[in-house]
């Protein structure tokens, strides 16, 4: 990737392929002021004050849906909106060269100091827009999109989060080695979580309405549209298909994709059972009347449905 | 990986698969606590298409330099497979593949699932220990009649530094100390709650990666108590030791519990969490064993 040359500046190292957009848990200026503590003082005084503070980790499990695909040594990974590294970093010790690019400077250049504190360096960070990068056609054989889908909708470029999406979808496709594989992490639509928590336009129940009345009622509580759409299996299908993917193999995720501890294979309900069954630990009644509850196989099935997220595996 | 772990199932275990026919499921799994470093394994169930159950269980590490992890986990099976043929207590170790780029070791699956100890639990975790220890006495041709000498030797190869070794073995020298006779049995290294799937038909024992670490008896049933629950070790281990010892050959007096537990506990401060014993003192040591065990 050492041939781009287009790029608008390069700053600490990094080069800008479109204008830096700040986004995270916590405001740049703590990010600002974290990576300064880090410059300054180093890595133990950065994490005995920020250990929790940002969504970064030095766990290695984030990237563990890797183990579904083939990848060996010598592959080309794309990680797009990589944020922190959650997935770069584990990619990295397993393959040639992960490019890694993100809207925000900071976070790549959180990332770059990662990689050189682990030592990797075949991680090649650089601030960028999916919708305008620098890449040839057939570049990569892994490209990960990690939360990443149902942000794009965000986009401003596009009238429609759907339509934001396909085209995504499609420049991934485009991107990838034919054989090559798209990874997505991503929620469900329908979990069972956003009955009590918050989707991600940060108001209650949003998935979980039309289409057309989520976006009314984010007008009229935030002033905006809804544009952070999410799907259930049939869905993100339709919308892979409509990209012009093929079949995808879904997996449930516990606890989450982030954290890929037990993924589970989608379409085998026994799985599912076995590992509620035999996995999970029954140290409260909550968990044992859980365990109960899903030896009942349609209820089973309904908790399948309302599981919070999905890994998916699409082949190009 | 798991596309090259399905090829070698099916090519090496033919008997197991019904052949290339086969298509296998894998369900990965790891504990919350072994995402942290990279030696830490991740595991696979596999499955059968329409089974209800796995029938062999993949390990292997997130990168290939950690291959020791799998290397070592597979081995330490191997090792009690040969001392418990005909039991059930842990799982077979089946295959290793190691082609230099990826590694994974294929077992059977234990039966059972995780479950939370209670009083009644706990004694059946310990009876079934006790039979399987004194199952493999007979293979225990060397014992221990120093244990003091065994306490101080481990101290003196911790990382603790040079002061706080001295002050330690000062403070097991006040302790009383009469003749004893320890098979050396060998320990599994981890046996806790986590570890041990509970089945109608019995128990088993899972990971692998501390058998042999230390062959003192009564190693494992400290721990396993410890963990169940911290302010009950001392008088658990004064309940299911002297039974214990007596099944499997020792000769220990009552007067030499406390040492006992102070073994144990340094042992597994030096031999499991030498990280931790590297920040601490010797009165920090000193006082949490009071604290905790007298």
């Amino acid at each position: 990737m050492n041939d781009i040359k287009n790029y608008i500046k390069i700053v600490d190292g990094i080069p800008f392929f479109s204008k830096d957009h700040y986004w995270g848990k916590a405001t740049k200026e703590e990010l600002e002021k974290a990576l300064k503590v880090l410059e300054d003082e180093g890595w133990d005084a950065f994490n005995a004050n920020y250990q929790s503070k940002f969504d970064f980790t030095f766990e290695e499990n984030h990237a563990d849906w890797r183990f579904n695909i083939p990848i060996d040594k010598n592959f080309i990974v794309l990680d797009v909106g990589a944020g922190m590294g959650r997935n770069s970093i584990p990619l990295a010790r397993v393959v040639k060269r992960v490019v890694a690019f993100d809207l925000s400077f900071l976070r790549m250049k959180f990332l770059k100091k990662l990689a050189e504190k682990e030592s990797l360096d075949n991680i090649d960070v650089m601030v960028a827009d999916l919708f305008d990068i620098p890449f040839k056609q057939n570049s990569f054989d892994l490209i990960v999109m990690n939360g990443i889908l149902e942000w794009v909708g965000a986009s401003d470029k596009f009238k429609n989060p759907r339509e934001a999406q396909i085209i995504a979808l499609k420049i991934c496709k485009n991107l990838l080695k034919d054989g090559g594989y798209l990874y997505i992490g991503i929620e469900n639509r329908f979990a069972l979580a956003y009955l009590k928590g918050f989707d991600h336009s940060g108001l209650r129940f949003t998935s979980y309405m039309p289409r057309f009345i989520a976006n009314w009622y984010m007008f009229l509580r935030k002033g905006r549209h809804y544009d952070t759409y999410t799907y259930n299996t049939k869905g993100y299908q339709k919308l892979l298909r409509d990209a012009g993917f093929g079949g995808a193999d879904f997996y449930l995720t516990y606890p989450g994709y982030n954290s890929p501890r037990t993924i589970i294979p989608y379409d085998n309900l026994n799985i599912l059972a076995y590992a509620i069954k035999n996995l999970m630990p029954e140290n409260t009644l909550r968990r044992k009347v859980f365990k109960m509850v899903v030896g009942i196989k349609p209820l089973l099935w309904l908790y399948r449905k309302l599981f919070f997220s999905f890994s998916i595996i699409v082949k190009k | 990986m798991i596309q090259l772990v399905e090829k070698i199932i099916i090519k090496k275990f033919p008997n197991l698969t019904n052949g290339i026919n086969t298509e296998l499921l894998f369900l990965k799994y790891s504990t919350p606590n072994s995402g942290k470093n990279l030696d830490d394994k991740v595991i696979f169930f596999v499955f059968k298409i329409n089974k209800k159950n796995p029938f062999l269980c993949v390990k292997t590490v997130r990168t290939y330099l950690a291959k020791n992890t799998v290397i070592k986990n597979f081995d330490n099976l191997k090792k009690l497979n040969i001392l418990t043929k005909n039991s059930n207590l842990f799982a077979r170790a089946v295959y290793l593949h190691d082609d230099g780029e990826n590694i994974f070791s294929i077992e059977t699956v234990c039966p059972g699932k995780k479950t939370k100890f209670n009083k009644k639990k706990l004694k059946k975790v310990v009876e079934e220990y006790i039979n399987f220890q004194e199952s493999i006495k007979k293979y225990s041709n060397e014992s221990i009649e120093n244990l003091e000498y065994f306490a101080k030797d481990l101290i003196k190869k911790s990382k603790l530094k040079e002061l706080d070794k001295q002050k330690i073995l000062q403070f097991i020298d006040q302790m009383s100390f009469k003749d004893i006779k320890l098979p050396r049995i060998i320990q599994h290294g981890d046996v806790t709650e986590d570890n041990v799937l509970l089945s109608k038909n019995g128990l088993c024992i899972i990971d692998y990666n501390f058998v042999g670490l230390i062959d003192i008896p009564g190693f494992d049933l400290f721990g396993l108590f410890r963990r169940y629950n911290q302010s009950e070790t001392r008088k658990l281990c004064y309940k299911y030791l002297p039974e214990y010892f007596k099944r499997i050959g020792a000769e220990v007096d009552n007067d030499n519990y406390q040492l006992l537990l102070f073994f144990y506990y340094i042992a597994e401060l030096v031999l499991r969490k030498p990280h931790l014993l590297k920040n601490m003192s010797a009165q920090l040591v000193i006082s949490d064993f009071k604290k905790i065990y007298f």
